[in-house]
């Protein structure tokens, strides 16, 4: 028998290990092909504007996959040469020379190298496509783009993965040496001292985390970024003796309440729990932080995404706003649109507003919200606002004394302002002209490009300042269909516009730059989420399966005893449960803070959003957690 | 006196059809209530199996086993580990005891999965202790104790929960002289004051000796029954005899 056929055999053999090794390394790849696909992808950078920042996002993201990757194959290997060192030492035993085993496994990782390779380049070239298509959905570029196999991201991807995988290979060649023959005796045999619970460090883990916590609360002022790296600081610190020292002082407080401890099969469930999680504490902190950092970042930029659309929305109301001195061309845009049977015009409003140079304060304290720089300020009356609110769904008003307006912008923050009746305006160049805030409609009148705030008051008080002299200015909107994908109109309107002399502003330029930086931030924040859970899944289902045969005879024992199958099932299960469920939930936790912050930092809410990633995330490591579960009960079966 | 297990033609047959090995073979024999009953005979003859047989780890081929007037071989599956949590307490040659839980929490093992209240399971522990010598060591883990003390401690999960009956497989074959009599005095004091019904299964004529009967099997058969007068030394001698006229025994003596 060569080597390499037994080294085949070995795959064959320990498939079950090996397949989830494969598929996650496989899946790694993919995506890494996938996102170097899109790098060179000359097509898509002709039409996507922000191409530097661009390159440079998915640049990293591919950095950060190889270094997750490098992280999880070394991690992976470590385990599987712990599993097989009675193997070695059994080789070693018969008289074959180290260098041959250390051969033998190189080229079983080869193997394995070589599988995941071509797997996961064959699944990147047949998906890429795919993932451009939805790249661009989220981006809203329509463009047709061919099917292509980029050699340089073939040539790179494989590059970059042989050399992960030879420097992981060497590194469990030189474990081969390591072992020796007398650990085939007494390999697991070790002696199982309980832990000692360090009161000191358990508090400390609980004090540290807490300030985390309360301070990320307290954030959002002028010290954000010391504040932020304070808080990660305490937490990421506070994490490790969490698993360490706080849960091992937790369970022997729990064992010492008698009638939980001795009741069923709480006795076994708590002492080993004690011992597994002390021993696998820097492992359950380093996915607990995992957890909590791949929440946040999908969490935040999704929320990001979903809120800037919504945003966007609310500043945007109209597809086109033209502004012109007498709005003499209406009839040739409206021609010009009719063009394209796709944009039929959904409404078509005329305005007409006085612009007022205007302060806002709050009514106690003359203080200007403005800084002391007042801000030009659209006037319209009550009529027209409340034919317009009536067709966009917003709130109408029967009537407004003299001295009232109402608010209408999309910038006005609650938590800065304080509530509507608190504020007032002011005419600059009238100071006696105030009108108490009545109400604030959070949306933008017709485009916040020229005014970002709109004052309406009384059609009597309107027609009263007008004779003030002060300056008009007449707007049309048009709102049109499908106008997120109106880009051959827009260009036209805009080239129309300039030659003769119209100021224009459009709903789709703002959204189509805002969602190319925002969808290619989901997307690489997206599949590095899948890379970074994938690898925290597989940590632990690895750990979790070298010690189910350590914990064979454990259960053994308990078989003889009279314990039955379906409960000692119900043992394991429930310390898998516990080892998987601690780092999820303090995970969730952590991120749930300072997604808090990050909700308050911004002032918007994403909790929606936030939901979503929890649930993604928690789906997928219930898999793990399934399949961790059913490979303990098919060892548990076999004794 | 009442029986407490029975066992009618228990045969057992391991292997395919071609090719059949049989452990044991029509062996009938009664346990009464109270009795200390030793089983011996050479290597392979069959004294494990039937062992596994009568704890219901492993079912006869044919043949039934009578615990208390209930069938036992007809058990199944939660009904089985059930009955053996209520009525078998087992002292195994390599102790298998749990390294993570303290000599006390190994003891009380068949205690809380039967959800017995926690004060009842504290007076057992502190009757079961005492009468086994190893109330020092109730706070000390298994690799903090020596062999004897944990054949005790394994002695005391074995009784703790007040069994029919106790089974002990060579449980003095990993101890040395002192410690194996230690564990026999205390066997044989739990019999006699205690009432407890045991069946141990040997090698060591000496353990042996501490019996109220030894049945000798050889190749799955029952061989002889020798019973005890009260004298230990006779009957150890006694025991020697059998052994040396079973044949194969012989170099387990020496």
């Amino acid at each position: 028998m060569t080597f390499y056929s037994l080294a085949m055999k070995n795959i064959k053999r320990n498939f079950r290990n090996y397949s989830l090794y494969i598929f996650s390394t496989t899946l790694s790849i993919f995506i890494y092909y996938a996102f170097s696909t899109i790098r060179y992808n000359d097509k898509i950078f002709t039409v996507a504007e922000e191409v530097l920042k661009f390159k440079a996002l998915l640049q990293m993201s591919n950095y950060i996959i190889a270094f997750v990757v490098v992280i999880f194959i070394w991690y992976a290997n470590t385990f599987f040469m712990k599993k097989r060192k009675k193997e070695v030492a059994l080789f070693s035993l018969v008289g074959v020379k180290k260098t041959q085993i250390g051969r033998m496994l190189l080229i079983e990782n080869a193997l394995v190298a070589l599988i995941s390779l071509v797997l996961g380049i064959l699944i990147g070239i047949i998906f890429s496509k795919f993932l451009i298509m939805i790249l661009l959905r989220i981006m809203l570029i329509r463009v047709e783009i061919p099917f292509s196999i980029p050699i340089k991201s073939v040539i790179e991807t494989t590059i970059i993965f042989a050399a992960i995988f030879l420097v992981v290979s060497v590194h469990s060649y030189t474990l081969v040496y390591r072992v020796k023959i007398i650990d085939l005796f007494h390999s697991s045999k070790k002696k199982e001292q309980e832990p000692k619970t360090n009161i000191f460090m358990a508090t400390a883990s609980i004090i540290l985390i807490g300030c985390g916590y309360y301070l990320s609360q307290h954030a959002v002022n002028d010290y954000f970024l010391t504040y932020a790296l304070i808080i990660s600081g305490c937490v990421i610190i506070g994490t490790f003796p969490l698993f360490s020292s706080f849960t091992t002082a937790l369970f022997k407080y729990l064992k010492r309440h008698k009638k939980l401890f001795y009741k069923g099969t709480n006795l076994i469930t708590l002492t080993n729990l004690t011992y597994k999680l002390k021993s696998h504490a820097r492992t359950l902190a380093i996915i607990t932080l995992l957890t909590a950092t791949t929440i946040s970042a999908m969490g935040s930029l999704y929320g990001l995404y979903v809120t800037l659309s919504r945003a966007n929305e609310n500043e945007h109301p109209y597809s086109y706003v033209f502004r012109e001195e007498n709005m003499d061309s209406t009839d040739e845009i409206v021609d010009i649109i009719e063009q394209y049977p796709n944009h039929k015009i959904l409404d078509k409003e005329r305005f007409t507003f006085l612009a007022i140079t205007t302060d806002m304060q709050s009514i106690h304290n003359e203080e200007s919200y403005f800084n002391r720089e007042s801000v030009s300020m659209a006037y319209s009356k009550l009529s027209d606002y409340n034919q317009v609110a009536a067709k966009q769904g917003l709130p109408t008003f029967q009537h407004l004394e003299d001295n009232e307006c109402i608010l209408v912008t999309p910038y006005y923050h609650f938590d800065t302002f304080g509530p509507a009746n608190q504020n007032q305006i002011v005419i600059k160049n009238a100071p006696n002209e105030r009108y108490v805030l009545k109400d604030v409609v959070q949306k933008a009148f017709l485009s916040t490009n020229y005014y970002p705030f709109t004052a309406v008051v009384s059609d009597e008080k309107y027609h009263a300042i007008s004779l003030a002299g002060n300056p008009t200015d007449t707007m049309i909107g048009i709102e049109v269909k499908n106008e997120v994908f109106s880009q051959s109109l827009t260009t036209q309107l805009k080239d129309y516009c300039k030659g003769k002399n119209i100021s224009i502003t459009d709903y789709y330029t703002t959204i189509r730059t805002l969602s190319e930086k925002k969808a290619v931030a989901l997307f690489s924040g997206f599949f590095l989420g899948v890379v970074f859970l994938i690898a925290t899944g597989s940590i632990i289902y690895l750990k979790l399966i070298t010690e189910a045969y350590e914990e064979k005879d454990k259960f053994i024992i308990l078989r003889k005893l009279g314990f039955s199958y379906k409960e000692i099932k119900t043992i394991a299960k429930k310390q898998i449960f516990i080892i998987f469920a601690m780092p999820l939930i303090i995970g969730i936790i952590h991120a749930c803070f300072a997604l808090s912050t990050f909700n308050h930092m911004l002032v918007i809410d994403a909790t929606d959003a936030f939901i979503v990633a929890i649930l993604f995330f928690v789906i997928i490591y219930f898999a793990y957690y399934w399949l961790t579960v059913n490979y303990y009960n098919k060892v548990l079966s076999k004794s | 006196m009442s029986t407490i297990l029975k066992t009618k033609n228990l045969t057992k047959i391991y292997g395919t059809k071609f090719n059949t090995l049989t452990a044991l073979d029509n062996v009938n024999f009664e346990i009464n209530k109270g009795e200390f009953v030793g089983i011996m005979g050479p290597s392979g003859a069959g004294k494990s199996t039937l062992l596994n047989v009568i704890s219901t780890i492993d079912t006869p081929t044919t043949g039934t086993i009578y615990f208390e007037k209930e069938n036992i071989s007809q058990l199944k599956g939660n009904q089985l580990s059930d009955f053996r949590k209520q009525n078998l307490g087992f002292i195994f040659q390599d102790f298998n005891l749990l390294d993570t839980l303290t000599v006390k929490e190994n003891m009380i093992l068949p205690l809380s999965v039967s959800n017995m209240p926690y004060k009842e399971i504290e007076k057992r522990v502190a009757k079961t202790g005492l009468l086994l010598g190893i109330t020092d060591i109730l706070n000390k883990y298994p690799f903090e104790i020596s062999g004897g003390q944990k054949q005790r401690t394994a002695a005391g999960r074995a009784i703790i929960h007040q069994p029919g009956l106790i089974l002990a497989d060579e449980p003095t074959g990993a101890l040395d002289s002192k410690s194996a009599t230690e564990l026999l005095n205390c066997l044989s004091d739990l019999n006699t004051h205690h009432h407890a019904t045991i069946l141990l299964v040997t090698h060591d004529p000496f353990a042996a000796s501490y019996c109220s009967r030894i049945m000798f099997i050889k190749d799955g058969r029952m061989y002889s029954e020798i019973y005890s007068n009260g004298n230990r030394k006779s009957f150890y001698t006694k025991v020697i005899e059998m052994l040396a006229a079973l044949g194969g025994g012989i170099h387990d003596v020496l």
